[in-house]
């Protein structure tokens, strides 16, 4: 019985998630965006998770470096640790390590800040202004995460490359411009679609779920709390889950 | 100016507001009175439509509120100011933006324009000066006048107060209620405000009115009502 009720409010909760994703979905398409607030959400968001996504990348590329170095030294391929760090980070790590960091700085923190405003009534107080909540607050997050995640993306790439250069280089003695070269020579635009593919699903999965957990908000300071987490772990099962599928789909296709 | 008929309105099956009728005439102050959970608050959102009634009409200014779509509701309300009980003010804004900002939305005005008309309602509620402060740098008081600001923004004929005095000490209550009387009449507002201050309810408004279980239980202005020899009425006032 326990399960039935959950399986319905869990269908009835997904059904108004959709309803909510079409209404700025709408507003997209009718041109009823705020580009201002969404060249601020972009700053916003892109300045909360720079630094961390940074940090977990460089982390990311010089971890995969050193345990390719033990690896693939049993097998008398060595030199192959640029393509390792390179192909890893541009086709699976990047793309989902970032999204999680994403998740947990900025989405958590667009979840907080609707959610504050919901049970504060300045969502109500937006409708009593004549002025469209989701319009004005929704979009332009959602848009932002579009923007942001891709850029991090790129970011995490680069700097995870550097991560696993200065290790192939200064642990594994690989010459600097070999393992340069194999770098660039590795990474097709193929590989690079890959990622971007996922990125871009990343985004509006992150987008909605922050956006409209916060915005149905409800139950004072506690109930922003527990949205709030209820968000950023919605984001992560999503992630993780959804990279599985995205996984197979793009390798039956682009397998090669 | 505001006409409510048969307005009714149930939750889980328990009914908050049961056939209500309620006139206000133009210029007019009523206050609606009651205990907690008598149905006030959503009354003021049915009013301006942020709840639907299960059953009745709301005219308002010649509006059918109750037959409007989101998109109408919207642009309807620019012709009501709405007071919310926790002020509801932006946080990421200054009072100056958020008094500026249904200005920005719905006007054509230029910058300056829009900075004239703040600093002229800032100095109406007593706030000149205050512009440049954030919601959480403001007392209680303060944030009430500042939204109290914003509302007045758009020069609505319509003004809803939503408990204006409640969180707020005798006196700050005592300004508040004073300050939007005084406004109401200054701008030509019919106004309705819900609150169960009793005192500062006859303080404010011409007539009140007394909800218990949904319904009118006496309506009128302060003698009318001290008069009222309904149980409920007498022990309310009392």
């Amino acid at each position: 019985m326990a399960i039935v009720i959950m399986i319905k409010n869990g269908l009835a909760s997904l059904g108004r998630g959709a309803l909510f994703f079409m209404e700025a979905g709408g507003c997209v398409l009718k041109g009823r965006v705020r580009w201002g607030g969404v060249f601020q959400q972009i700053f916003d968001q892109g300045v909360r998770s720079l630094v961390i996504v940074m940090l977990v990348s460089f982390a990311s590329g010089a971890v995969l470096a050193l345990q390719g170095q033990v690896m693939m030294a049993r097998f008398g391929a060595k030199e192959f640790i640029a393509q390792l760090v390179a192909l890893s980070l541009v086709r699976e790590l990047s793309p989902v390590f970032t999204a999680l960091v994403f998740s947990g700085k900025s989405g958590a923190g667009i979840a907080a800040e609707l959610g504050t405003m919901s049970v504060n009534s300045q969502i109500q107080a937006t409708r009593t202004l004549g002025v469209d909540p989701v319009e004005f607050l929704v979009v332009p997050r959602m848009l932002a995460c579009l923007v942001v995640l891709p850029i991090l993306v790129v970011v995490s790439e680069l700097v995870g490359i550097m991560g696993g250069y200065i290790v192939a280089v200064h642990e594994a003695n690989i010459p600097p411009v070999y393992y340069v070269n194999q770098t660039i020579q590795c990474i097709g635009f193929v590989d690079f679609f890959c990622g971007f593919v996922k990125v871009f699903f990343f985004a509006v999965l992150i987008g909605w779920i922050c956006c409209y957990k916060g915005f149905f908000t409800s139950g004072g300071s506690m109930g922003v709390g527990r949205y709030t987490t209820a968000a950023v772990a919605m984001c992560y099962v999503g992630i993780i889950v959804s990279n599985t599928l995205l996984t197979k789909i793009i390798l039956t296709f682009w397998g090669n | 100016m505001i006409r409510v008929r048969g307005l009714s309105k149930a939750f889980n099956g328990q009914k908050v507001l049961d056939g209500l009728d309620l006139d206000v005439a133009a210029g007019e102050i009523l206050a609606v009175m009651g205990p907690s959970g008598t149905g006030k608050s959503v009354l003021l959102l049915q009013l301006i439509g942020l709840m639907p009634p299960d059953e009745g009409d709301i005219e308002i200014a010649g509006v059918v509120v109750t037959d409007l779509a989101e998109r109408e509701l919207l642009k309807f309300r620019r012709q009501v100011g709405y007071l919310f009980q926790d002020s509801a003010l932006y946080d990421f804004m200054t009072v100056e933006e958020n008094v500026g900002f249904p200005l920005r939305e719905h006007t054509p005005a230029r910058p300056v324009e829009i900075k004239e008309r703040v600093n002229e309602l800032l100095k109406m509620v007593d706030m000149a000066g205050a512009g440049g402060k954030y919601p959480s740098e403001l007392s209680g008081g303060m944030r009430k006048r500042a939204a109290l600001a914003r509302a007045l923004a758009l020069g609505s004929k319509v003004l809803l107060c939503d408990e204006p005095t409640s969180g707020l000490d005798p006196i700050r209550s005592r300004d508040i209620s004073l300050l939007i009387r005084e406004l109401s009449r200054k701008l030509g507002c019919t106004t309705l405000i819900t609150t169960h201050d009793v005192r500062n309810a006859f303080r404010t408004a011409d007539r009140a009115l007394v909800l218990n279980q949904g319904r009118a239980a006496a309506c009128g202005p302060e003698n009318v009502l001290r008069a009222s020899t309904d149980p409920f009425v007498m022990e309310f006032l009392e």
